[in-house]
């Protein structure tokens, strides 16, 4: 099977050549499937932000390549990362990030570049992510789990091929934790896209099929997770 | 369609930054507007009267050239000179000087007009009494009246001669002084003026030909087109107060570019995130530069909206106030202080462009 993402060698170091270098990330390499999700543990300042950084193509790698689908995106101008950015990855972050003027039904549209598949697709989605309700409210007057899941709303509604994730529990309780976390496993199983998170929560290793430990910019250690892999498998036949 | 859902909800979603840039655009619109309307005023007012006059020419003495400030004096035995002349059809004098009298405390400056037996010169409009007024009787202007407090009937003392104020005119206020009416005898007692003029007015049937040949006849003579003359009147204004007006037009246009752009530049400030998290899903500098540009746009269409309004309000109070306050403003006035907001909107986007697009779309996933 064709992997999605494919990461040679990559290295990112911050202040090169000066007393305040950092070397963020060091001759990474992994390889990501379609329909797989992949769980980047490891403590605060390990690097493993970075390099979900440089997957989305919102950091240029100092070293390597990242291989989206066949495309060199280390070489893209910064036009063309815009570009495969819009088309190519959904964003969750840690905080939401929602617009905070615009209601839960706007987020989600304005993320849509195609504005008519984006005024059909944004009810669907409200619907299927239990928000209908909601659609109105502007984020303060939504709960952490109807903000988050806005959030993922918002990342599916140019149907991009891979999700990356940042810390999408941390600001969560257990339960809607877990809502949230079946909600990406149903992304990928149900949808084949590739999930890429990184998280501290250790209950996100049930749901992930890899979980790969980062230190010190390093790939330390790989790890089957607890996810059946027979999902990612049906969606292959 | 997104951008712009995106300004609007941005912009009506901050009502109080709203409401400073459009009322700092509305400050800015209402000066720009007071100060042209009362530049347009004070200049068409500086000709209205005069323009009223139904003359071809006004001849006056060498090198005189405007009713304000070069004084001509002529002797009356030119007017026969002038109307043996070919081709002219009629000839009047104009008589005038400014005078002022007292009432109380206050000095008022009155222009007094002799009105003469030909009836060319008569008050642009009368608001109340005689149109022409009998022997030591005057009529003075609205502006005039109200100032000093004077209705008709009353008595004024203009060069110690009693007056009767016998009407109310309009249309001549020229904020220096008002132009105020009698008849040629007692203008000439106040103004201890027997034998001379200042200006003839002269009506002719060819007044290309008129004007060469009286130029050959009495080269001692200055003779004025009446277009020419009103202009000399109207440079005036034009030569003292446009600079000013030009200067202060200036610094209302960059206080209202100041205050849109840097409400935006502390907008973009607090919405990095936001435009971080728009550059990380794909929006380009280009659209984030719209969001600002339409936010801009709107703050000033509103703001402009509001100054309008504003500017009139003050004029009213001004007018109210300040009796002399001229005020006269036209679509097309109006028109060119709605451009000239839209291209200080325009001034004002490229304030906070460097910092927004240097906003770093890797940021938003620091917490």
């Amino acid at each position: 099977m064709e992997n999605i993402v494919t990461i040679k060698n990559l290295s990112k170091t911050f202040n090169e050549g000066k007393p305040s270098e950092v070397r963020a990330v060091q001759n990474i390499e992994l390889s990501v499937q379609p329909g797989e999700i992949v769980l980047l543990m490891g403590p605060s300042g390990s690097g493993k932000t970075t390099l979900l950084t440089m997957i989305g193509g919102l950091l240029s790698p100092s070293a390597g390549e990242v291989i989206i689908n066949g495309t060199n995106i280390s070489k893209l101008s910064a036009s063309q990362l815009t570009a495969f950015r819009k088309s190519d990855i959904g964003f969750i972050f840690q905080s939401f990030n929602l617009l905070q003027n615009l209601s839960a039904y706007e987020n989600i549209l304005i993320a849509g570049f195609n504005r008519k598949n984006a005024l059909k697709k944004t009810p669907e989605l409200l619907a299927k992510l239990n928000l209908e309700k909601r659609f109105s409210f502007k984020p303060n007057d939504l709960s952490g789990g109807e903000r988050q899941r806005v959030a993922i709303a918002r990342a599916l509604i140019n149907d991009p091929k891979i999700i990356l994730a940042d810390e999408p529990t941390a600001n969560l309780d257990k339960n809607i934790g877990h809502e949230v976390m079946q909600l990406l496993c149903s992304v990928a199983c149900e949808q084949g896209k590739s999930v890429i998170i990184v998280s501290h929560d250790e209950r996100i290793k049930d749901t992930a099929h890899r979980v790969i430990y980062i230190e010190d910019g390093h790939l330390v250690k790989e790890e089957k997770g607890g996810h059946d892999r027979s999902c990612t498998m049906n969606h292959n036949k | 369609m997104n951008v712009f859902l995106i300004a609007v909800r941005n912009l009506f979603g901050e009502k109080g930054r709203l409401f400073i840039t459009a009322g700092g655009v509305a400050f800015s619109v209402a000066l720009i507007l007071v100060l042209v309307g009362l530049y347009q005023g004070w200049s068409a007012q500086m000709t209205r009267f005069l323009g009223s006059i139904d003359t071809d020419f006004w001849v006056g003495q060498k090198g005189s050239r405007d009713a304000s400030h070069s004084i001509s004096i002529l002797p009356l035995s030119t007017k026969g000179d002038l109307a043996n002349q070919a081709l002219v059809s009629e000839v009047s004098q104009f008589t005038g000087r400014q005078a002022a009298f007292k009432k109380g405390d206050k000095e008022t400056h009155l222009f007094l007009v002799a009105l003469d037996s030909e009836k060319l010169i008569k008050p642009y409009g009368i608001v109340e009494g005689k149109a022409y007024p009998a022997d030591n009787e005057i009529i003075i202007d609205k502006t005039a009246a109200k100032e000093s407090n004077i209705k008709v009937g009353d008595k004024i003392s203009l060069n110690n001669t009693d007056m009767t104020v016998s009407g109310i005119s309009s249309g001549g206020n020229i904020m220096i002084y008002s132009y105020a009416f009698a008849n040629q005898k007692t203008t000439e007692k106040v103004l201890q003026f027997q034998g001379f003029t200042n200006y003839f007015l002269v009506k002719t049937s060819n007044p290309s030909n008129f004007q060469k040949n009286l130029s050959k006849e009495m080269p001692n003579l200055e003779i004025i087109k009446k277009d020419d003359f009103l202009n000399n009147n109207s440079d005036t204004v034009r030569e003292t107060f446009l600079p000013i007006i030009g200067v202060l037009t200036l610094i209302a246009i960059m206080v209202g570019v100041a205050v849109i752009g840097l409400t935006i530049y502390t907008a973009t400030l607090e919405k990095s995130r936001e435009f971080g998290v728009l550059k990380a899903i794909g929006y380009t500098n280009g659209q984030l530069f719209l969001i600002g540009l339409i936010q801009s746009f709107i703050s000033g269409i509103i703001g402009f909206l509001f100054g309008v309004v504003l500017a009139f309000a003050i004029a009213y109070l001004a007018m109210q106030s300040v009796p002399s306050f001229i005020f006269e403003i036209s679509w097309i006035e109006i028109t060119l202080v709605f451009a000239s907001t839209f291209v200080m909107c325009l001034i004002a986007i490229f304030i906070p462009l460097k910092r927004l697009f240097s906003i770093d779309p890797a940021n938003i996933f620091k917490a």
